[in-house]
């Protein structure tokens, strides 16, 4: 049976290098991913990746399991990936720090456009970088994490009710933005 | 009223020192990790800039930080479309490269009151699809007074993303 | 509700979060208007359509790098541990020499030359320096073309009256003649 998180941090802690290496394995590509989608630079993913699992290690003697690990490891991540932006420049902590809701474009009648698969992705990537950057991390935590609402809530710091007023007005202004886009076949 | 004006305005300042602070001690925190995880060679290569970087001339550094944070201020994909660009134009022979280069600096050699015209006017442009742009670069004066060698070299300067 | 109000809620209609009597309200609706079934079909679809953003793969040098800087943290743990314990045995190793008289001073030579060559190659870094500027001093060339890359894109504007300028402010436009 594969072992636990908490397992893997115990051995951690006691300096097993091994289980520092299976968990890295097993968390390093959801990690890369949250950051990647997030932040929409693979240098800048890559450095979170690294600072996040550099600060699990020297947490390890000191972690004490209050919480699920992939809670705790995405709230580093989520940290890291506000501190970059942050870094990036002050325009973006308008849409980060408050609960700036956009208004919902029109509704209009979108024809059904047939596209590739690459021009959909693009399509997809400009749609959620056009999000507010909370409602942005929300809606990757559901969508490519599958975490629950009170999850998502507990990485972010909010509540239950902010996470899904953050999710569904995304699905709204994201219907507006696919709308019609159909992948060829 | 002047008081609560003068309040608010150090309540401002304080606020942006705090974010730059802030700002600096991540880029601090990230280029840390970063220079640890380096190999030897690797800072060997970063401590050959930095003796260079140190006797640079104070504004060639002011103005290679500001472009650091233009470039930061840049969109990822505007961001690829510069590196992009960056590999074109070093891929030029050199001779090429400084014909191509001479064109560029009309722009940097403007006023900077008819520099800043047509950056908004630029920013206008930007709302313009790949193709509008391409159709409009075409049927421009500077299009047509390139060479047909020349065109081509523009043309992967300009959109080299296509 | 008006179909404002009834889109509003899809999301949450979708979610199963609405009460009894919202959810009659919202499907009797959907029953009579195809603007709002047509609004519950994009809701569905473009949260699918997301799905065309696959996942990457994890550059393999971002985890090399990332493991030969824990092994360095490891050697560095070790040497932190080692170092004071070394240094204890070398003063009781010094001290019990002096007291049982074999001071022979001749024989004992520190061998200084390595350090020093060490030193000298770095000594005038300042790694604090250094560690600030890192994020420039590794793509200096590229950031010092930056203006000129970002001036590219304004080129085919350099020569073109604004469209929209009337005549009068059309002739104060730069014109540059070659």
């Amino acid at each position: 049976m594969e072992e636990t998180d908490i397992a893997l941090m115990a051995r951690i802690k006691m300096g097993d290098a091994k289980a520092f290496e299976v968990l890295l394995a097993r968390h390093q590509k959801s990690v890369f991913n949250l950051a990647l989608r997030f932040l929409g630079d693979p240098d800048e993913a890559e450095d979170i990746m690294q600072n996040t699992f550099l600060r699990i290690l020297k947490a390890s003697r000191t972690y004490t399991p209050e919480a699920k690990f992939t809670t705790w490891l995405y709230t580093i991540v989520k940290n890291l990936c506000f501190n970059v932006l942050r870094s990036r420049k002050s325009v973006e902590l308008v849409s980060m720090d408050n609960e700036y809701l956009p208004d919902l474009p029109a509704t209009e009648e979108n024809p059904i456009a047939r596209i590739s698969q690459s021009q959909l992705r693009e399509t997809v990537i400009g749609a959620i970088g056009k999000l507010p950057k909370n409602m942005q991390m929300a809606v990757i935590l559901s969508k490519y994490h599958g975490l629950q609402y009170d999850e998502i809530a507990a990485i972010m710091g909010c509540s239950v009710n902010a996470v899904k007023l953050r999710v569904h007005r995304a699905k709204l202004i994201l219907a507006q933005e696919l709308k019609g886009l159909k992948q060829e076949t | 009223m002047t008081r609560s004006m003068v309040v608010l305005l150090t309540a401002a300042f304080v606020l942006l020192q705090g974010l730059s602070a802030h700002a600096d001690e991540a880029m601090m925190r990230r280029n840390k990790i970063l220079w640890e995880s380096m190999s030897s060679e690797e800072k060997d290569r970063v401590i050959r800039s930095y003796h260079e970087w140190k006797s640079s001339p104070p504004q060639r550094k002011e103005r290679i930080r500001r472009n650091y944070d233009t470039f930061n201020d840049l969109s990822p994909e505007e961001k690829r479309m510069l590196r992009a660009r960056y590999r074109n134009l070093n891929s030029l022979r050199p001779s090429v490269r400084e014909r191509v280069r001479e064109k560029i600096n009309r722009v940097e050699s403007l006023p900077p009151e008819n520099r800043a015209e047509i950056e908004k006017r630029y920013l206008k442009e930007r709302e313009r699809s790949a193709d509008e742009r391409m159709r409009h670069l075409q049927g421009s004066r500077f299009w047509k007074d390139l060479s047909d060698e020349e065109r081509d070299i523009f043309k992967k300067l300009i959109n080299p993303m296509e | 509700m008006d179909c404002r109000n009834i889109q509003r809620l899809l999301p949450a209609y979708q979610d199963k979060e609405l009460t009894g009597a919202q959810v009659r309200e919202i499907e009797d609706h959907l029953l009579t208007c195809t603007a709002c079934r047509d609004m519950k079909s994009a809701v569905s679809e473009s949260w699918s359509n997301l799905g065309a953003w696959e996942d990457s793969e994890v550059p393999r040098r971002a985890r090399e790098s990332l493991m030969s800087c824990v092994s360095r943290q490891r050697k560095m743990l070790w040497i932190k541990i080692a170092l004071p314990v070394a240094a204890t045995l070398v003063i009781i190793f010094g001290l019990t020499i002096r007291y049982m008289g074999y001071r022979n001073e001749g024989r004992i030579q520190v061998p200084l030359a390595s350090t020093d060559q060490m030193s000298t190659e770095h000594a005038d870094v300042d790694e604090d320096e250094l560690i600030a500027d890192l994020h420039i001093l590794q793509d200096e060339e590229f950031f010092d073309a930056v203006e000129e890359l970002v001036s590219i894109d304004y080129l085919p504007l350099v020569e073109e009256p604004s469209q929209t300028e009337t005549d009068e402010q059309r002739s104060s436009l730069p014109v540059i003649v070659t």
